[in-house]
């Protein structure tokens, strides 16, 4: 008896621990998957796994559907990514909105929820159903159907529970709660009323953007900094490993290797893939967000191109990818692009 | 039989010119014809002749609608290219991507999505030259896959 | 007469298109732990295609950055020595050795087959541990 429970407890382990990948289970309309570099059309049986991406269009939605019968629903014009980062608590699957608008129908099975991210806050959830929208702009806004959502940005935390919503704007702490009890809410034209703002005066917005990028950058440098710290010491360790072959000889030489180079080695390359998930996540922002306000910038001013205002958004912008390409593109590939 | 194999020649012929290719080396007429269209301010046209991802300055677009609104807001501002005249043709070359910009991502686009067939056009706009870059042909144009400038 | 040329020549043809896209070249178990160890030895450039892209760890794994600071695969070690045993099901134990100065360390593959009828088995790697540690997930 005992042993059926472990059975059916190490299935219930390994179903929820396989989780992160979905299956694409309705398409209307023209969807694309980027997955690996590549950009092919998707087609219901496709299966999305970390790393992947589903692309809409304006007229086109898709669902997918994860093993434990959580539903998500792809928006027309929604740029939607399966992540995965290891925490302190193990490895966590992250859900994330670029732009455009996704709801999430959580099932009941236990095991570790995801985390839901967009590029202006991270979410915590709890038997939830729950859309989030992602602006054009960088911002925010999640509206809570059932269950519990702790919002996170820039530090500061506010819990969701149903019928509530909150706001966040890109490089700020998130909004004051409010009850959609009444509110209609409506992603395009939320949308193209936070787009209208940004454009109305692009050089803060942009400097808001910035500093958005700035707290990915923030991430990137931390792990890299105890990917370096790590280095430093099994390049230290290699020294004394020198020493005791010296004087010991090889076998003691390879005991002191196992005991304290190997260990080393082990937790590098699961730091390496941190710096990966920030990365990545920097170029979803760079690509879909901070670069549609720089062609919008191009297309409004291409008739008046020494434009003052023009001028010094060009120069700020120039200022931040010049950031992007030193601290970021270090740890990006061709296949990312 | 003449009357039916000029019939079938004929609809091989219609065939092969509505042929889509990415690999063919635009030639003066289309890229000739490519202006003119842009000139019309058709960004319907033009957004389905823009081959995604595509290149402008440093940026890659990798959605259709963004093409989309960037042709349109040029269209909105009235921006168009001087004639069919004055423009210059520049094979490929390691250097070209530097018009578009110098970074990791602008190289790896033109390895990766340029085909080699591609050419710089560079054409006389507002406030200076534009480079537009194209390959390949859909019927009587070429795609592009990159536009750029003013150059300084 | 000519009926008969004609299937050979079609059935040539057949042949040819298959064996340029891969067909007849399946990957075994044993074919793709030896590739792997032998892109950890060369050129690492390709050393993404032996893993399946239904690796978690894909997305990060997938830039050559990762290989060659990798911890245990570090490029700084050379002569990576997988041993292979003979028939190996699609999860085995195992052990390797590097000239890092350490090891030999076990290490455990999970493999799956992502093969088709045209192109026969073709086995990728899809988990790695090393020293009962999950490595590549």
């Amino acid at each position: 008896m005992k042993n059926i429970f472990l059975i059916i407890f190490t299935i219930v382990i390994v179903l929820t621990a396989s989780g992160q990948n979905a299956d694409l289970v309705y398409v209307d309309g023209w969807v694309d998957i980027r997955s690996g570099g590549e950009v092919y059309e998707a087609l219901p049986g496709d299966v999305l796994r970390a790393g992947d991406s589903v692309i809409t269009s304006s007229d086109s939605i898709a669902e997918l559907e994860q093993k434990d019968r959580s539903k998500i629903i792809v928006k027309p014009d929604s740029i939607f990514t399966i992540r995965e980062i290891e925490t302190d608590s193990g490895k966590e699957t992250v859900l994330a909105t670029t732009v455009g608008a996704v709801s999430f129908k959580f099932g009941k099975l236990f095991g570790k929820e995801p985390i839901l991210a967009t590029p202006s806050m991270v979410a915590g959830i709890r038997g939830t159903e729950l859309t989030v929208y992602a602006g054009e702009d960088g911002s925010t806004l999640i509206a809570v159907d059932s269950g519990l959502v702790t919002v996170e940005s820039m530090g500061v935390s506010v819990d969701l529970v149903k019928d509530e919503g909150v706001e966040v704007l890109p490089g700020e702490v998130p909004g004051e709660k409010f009850s959609l009890l009444g509110r209609n809410l409506d992603f395009s034209s939320w949308n193209a009323e936070k787009y209208e703002d940004l454009i109305a005066e692009p050089i803060l917005g942009l400097e808001h953007l910035g500093k958005q990028l700035g707290e990915y950058i923030k991430k990137i440098d931390s792990h890299n900094d105890l990917f370096n710290n790590l280095k430093s010491e099994k390049e230290a360790a290699k020294e004394d490993l020198q020493k005791i072959i010296d004087e010991k000889g090889k076998d003691q030489g390879r005991i002191f290797f196992n005991e304290n180079i190997h260990p080393i080695d082990l937790k590098t390359n699961r730091l390496f893939l941190n710096i990966r998930y920030y990365s990545l996540s920097s170029l979803s922002f760079r690509r879909y967000i901070l670069g549609r306000l720089y062609l919008d910038m191009k297309g409004r001013f291409i008739m008046d191109s020494k434009n003052p205002e023009y001028i010094q958004f060009l120069s700020i912008y120039q200022e931040k990818m010049s950031l992007f390409e030193d601290k970021v593109v270090p740890f990006l590939d061709v296949n990312d692009i | 039989m003449k009357k039916i194999i000029i019939t079938v020649s004929v609809l091989i012929l219609l065939a092969l010119s509505s042929c889509t290719t990415m690999k063919a080396v635009p030639n003066e007429k289309a890229i000739e014809r490519f202006i003119e269209l842009y000139n019309t301010g058709d960004a319907i046209r033009i957004t389905e002749m823009t081959s995604i991802p595509m290149l402008i300055d440093g940026e890659i677009v990798a959605r259709d609608s963004d093409a989309d609104s960037f042709w349109n807001s040029l269209a909105k501002a009235g921006f168009t290219l001087n004639g069919t005249e004055s423009y210059t043709v520049e094979p490929l070359n390691p250097k070209s991507s530097l018009y578009f910009g110098d970074s990791m991502e602008v190289s790896t686009f033109f390895t990766k999505y340029v085909p080699k067939t591609a050419v710089l056009v560079r054409v006389e706009g507002p406030g200076g030259d534009f480079i537009l870059l194209l390959s390949g042909r859909k019927g009587p144009y070429p795609f592009i896959f990159g536009f750029t400038g003013p150059l300084l | 007469m000519y009926k008969r040329v004609f299937l050979l020549a079609i059935i040539a043809i057949l042949a040819f298109i298959m064996s340029s896209c891969g067909a007849f070249l399946g990957v075994s178990i044993e074919d793709r732990i030896t590739q792997f160890e032998s892109d950890l030895n060369g050129n690492r450039s390709n050393i993404i295609d032996n893993f399946s892209e239904s690796c978690d760890d894909y997305p990060g794994m997938n830039t050559l950055a990762y290989w060659n600071d990798s911890g245990s695969f570090d490029d700084d070690y050379k002569n990576f020595n997988i041993t292979i045993p003979s028939n190996p099901d699609s999860t085995f134990t195992t052990s390797f050795s590097d000239t890092s100065g350490g090891g030999p360390y076990t290490i455990k593959f999970y493999l799956i087959d992502e093969g088709d009828f045209f192109l026969g088995e073709n086995w990728r790697i899809r988990n790695i541990w090393i020293s009962d540690t999950l490595y590549i997930d």
